[in-house]
């Protein structure tokens, strides 16, 4: 499709554009899309990028304790968070355990619905729950003494209750946080005042409207430690810069400079990757069947039969007719109706703080980065697969969190593809070298590019914008 | 040398998620099905010796419903901090439609 592109190798040069006007070249991802067989949806019809500047990014926001202090008062105990997947915890008495820094929270399912409650006993304040993750209960029972809960919060027995004349049930209820549910996901707030979840994911559920991630399961759950700041991490996964250096074996069938990168209100942003096209970058660009044949890639259990590019027709089409059919029949679903793009395209938003989500079907991913206990540069990485549900029976059970070692590769994940496996694998081996290389610098902050890079001063924007917020209300006191 | 198989209830008796205690030559063995396969524990927790009857069964793991540690069903493995120490497991066969369940059998691997 694309010739090989001239293009320049010294920066420094705005070429009479406006800060942030200028673009690879090649064909857009508007103008790839507007040519498919199936017709995107309209969402993807659309670009919203806006230039946030251009100055350093400190890095000291990456290393320090302080700021670290301050993320957790301003930030984590602000935001909403999702916790778990409402599979997760499917019947009454099921709980999931969320924490993030030294918070922890005790999200269950109840006879009244979905609760959340500080994961501190009210008697001693031992955790009722010592570990992150899924679990069981009929009640909740302490493990120190033996205070028990119900399940919707209210003290059930105390022993020796003559001890406690003090104690009036009525005061000792479990206290709760806020819960919000949205595409499947539940979402907690450690702030009472915080504004609704709904008007907190802004644009998300308007562009959700059609990829109801409600409806998919959760196939897999693997962590990592990362050796590095929650924002360090998240940032290698918002911009598809990166490619062309550590990801070359992707370069065959990815337009990965043509990507296009949109930013919305506080908390949303997304890029959008066409792919079953040829990167600019490459010196010979591949034929539309040598393109199909480099596209296998996210879910080769599926690949059964050689795929032919016909007469006038695209790689893009004949991909996503190939996926449609065989994903449909893994999945028992039906996706004739979803367009090229939403099939072989990657599509990735993410909802400020911690949360990135692929609305794809061919790559479902689900990632989530947090700090690690109290340590500003370390991390948890996870990656969730989130499949189409079934039309008929019932999902398997959600499975428990495949922890991959700091040392380790990916490829262990025995339900995971190669080919993703190395690229996770790629991913997360600049990041200790990065996360050191702050500590090392002379220069005092990183510089992003004004296009590609965008989503990631957006999202450092949105920090700060949180962190003043906290200061302006502790200058009123 | 031979082991002596008991038989406990039948097959039917035991769905997906069930779990029943036994009482085999002083052992408290709880016999339960994960996601149709079968095994026999040792019914007491060894967190805090609750019996494990009637926990969740979900992914091959039983959930104590006194404080909830989660243990493997096929290894006895506990989960955590407070499930370090693992239950003892038995072995078990299906013969005939009837569970049978063994305390001096070596368990298979
Ligand atoms: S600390 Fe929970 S019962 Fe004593
Ligand atoms: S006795 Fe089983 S978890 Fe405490
Ligand atoms: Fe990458």
């Amino acid at each position: 499709m694309n010739e090989r592109i001239p293009m320049p190798l010294i920066p420094g040069d705005y070429a009479g554009l406006p800060p942030g006007a200028a673009r690879c070249p090649g064909p857009s991802v508007q103008d790839i899309v507007a040519r498919d067989a199936v017709p995107a949806p309209q969402i993807l019809r659309e670009s919203h990028y806006e230039f946030l500047g251009e100055t350093d990014i400190d890095y000291r926001r990456y290393t320090s304790r302080e700021h670290y202090e301050q993320e957790m008062t301003h930030l984590w105990a602000k935001t909403w968070q999702w916790a778990c997947r409402e599979e997760h915890i499917p019947q009454v008495g099921d709980y999931y355990v969320y924490e993030i820094g030294h918070h922890s929270v005790l999200v269950v399912r109840t006879g009244e619905g979905i609760k959340a409650y500080y994961n501190s006993c009210l008697h001693r304040g031992t955790k009722l729950r010592p570990e992150e993750g899924m679990g069981s209960a009929q009640e909740l029972r302490c493990p120190f003494h033996g205070w028990t809960w119900t399940l919707e919060g209210a003290l059930k027995s105390v022993p020796c209750a003559w001890d406690f004349p003090h104690v009036k049930p009525e005061t000792y209820r479990l206290p709760e946080l806020r819960v919000g549910l949205w595409g499947g996901f539940v979402f907690i707030n450690l702030d009472e005042n915080a504004p609704s979840l709904e008007s907190y994911l802004e644009v998300l559920p308007e562009h959700f409207r059609d990829w109801d991630l409600g409806q998919r399961y959760t196939e897999l759950h693997m962590g990592k430690i990362l050796p590095c700041n929650w924002k360090t991490g998240l940032e290698a996964f918002i911009e598809s810069y990166h490619v062309l250096e550590t990801h070359p074996q992707l370069l065959h069938g990815t337009g990965d400079a043509n990507v296009q990168y949109d930013v919305y209100g506080d908390h949303v942003t997304r890029f959008y990757a066409v792919g079953g096209v040829n990167s600019p970058h490459l010196d010979e660009p591949l034929s539309e069947q040598a393109l199909v044949d480099s596209m296998l890639i996210g879910d080769r259990s599926v690949v059964n039969d050689a795929l032919v590019v016909g007469e006038g027709e695209t790689a893009r089409t004949v991909m996503a007719r190939f996926l449609r059919k065989v994903l449909g029949d893994k999945y028992g679903s039906d996706l004739s109706g979803v367009s090229d793009a939403e099939m072989i395209d990657t599509i990735e938003y993410h909802l400020f703080p911690n949360m990135v989500l692929f609305p794809g079907v061919s790559l479902p991913m689900v990632y989530r980065f947090r700090p690690l206990k109290d340590d500003p540069e370390r991390c948890l990485f996870e990656i969730l697969f989130l499949r189409p549900l079934p039309e008929q029976g019932l999902p398997p059970d959600p499975p428990e969190m495949v922890l991959v070692g700091e040392e380790e590769s990916y490829s262990v994940v025995k339900a995971l593809d190669p080919v993703l496996a190395r690229v996770y694998d790629q991913d997360t081996a600049n990041l200790r070298a990065q996360q050191q290389g702050f500590r090392a610098s002379k220069k005092p902050g990183q510089t992003l590019g004004n296009y590609q890079e965008v989503r990631i001063r957006h999202f450092e924007r949105a920090v700060d914008r949180y962190l003043a917020r906290g200061f302006s209300k502790e200058e009123n006191r | 040398m031979s082991h002596s198989f008991h038989t406990v209830f039948p097959v039917a008796d035991l769905p997906p998620g069930a779990s029943k205690a036994v009482q085999i030559d002083g052992h408290n063995i709880l016999v339960g099905n994960s996601a149709g396969e079968f095994f026999a524990v040792q019914n007491r927790c060894t967190h805090q010796d609750s019996p494990l009857e009637g926990g969740r069964i979900r992914n091959g793991l039983i959930a104590c419903p006194l404080h909830g540690v989660m243990f493997d069903v096929k290894t006895g493995c506990g989960r955590g901090q407070m499930g370090r120490v693992p239950l003892r497991t038995y072995a078990l066969q299906v013969s005939d439609g009837q569970i049978q369940v063994s305390v001096d059998a070596p368990v298979a691997a």
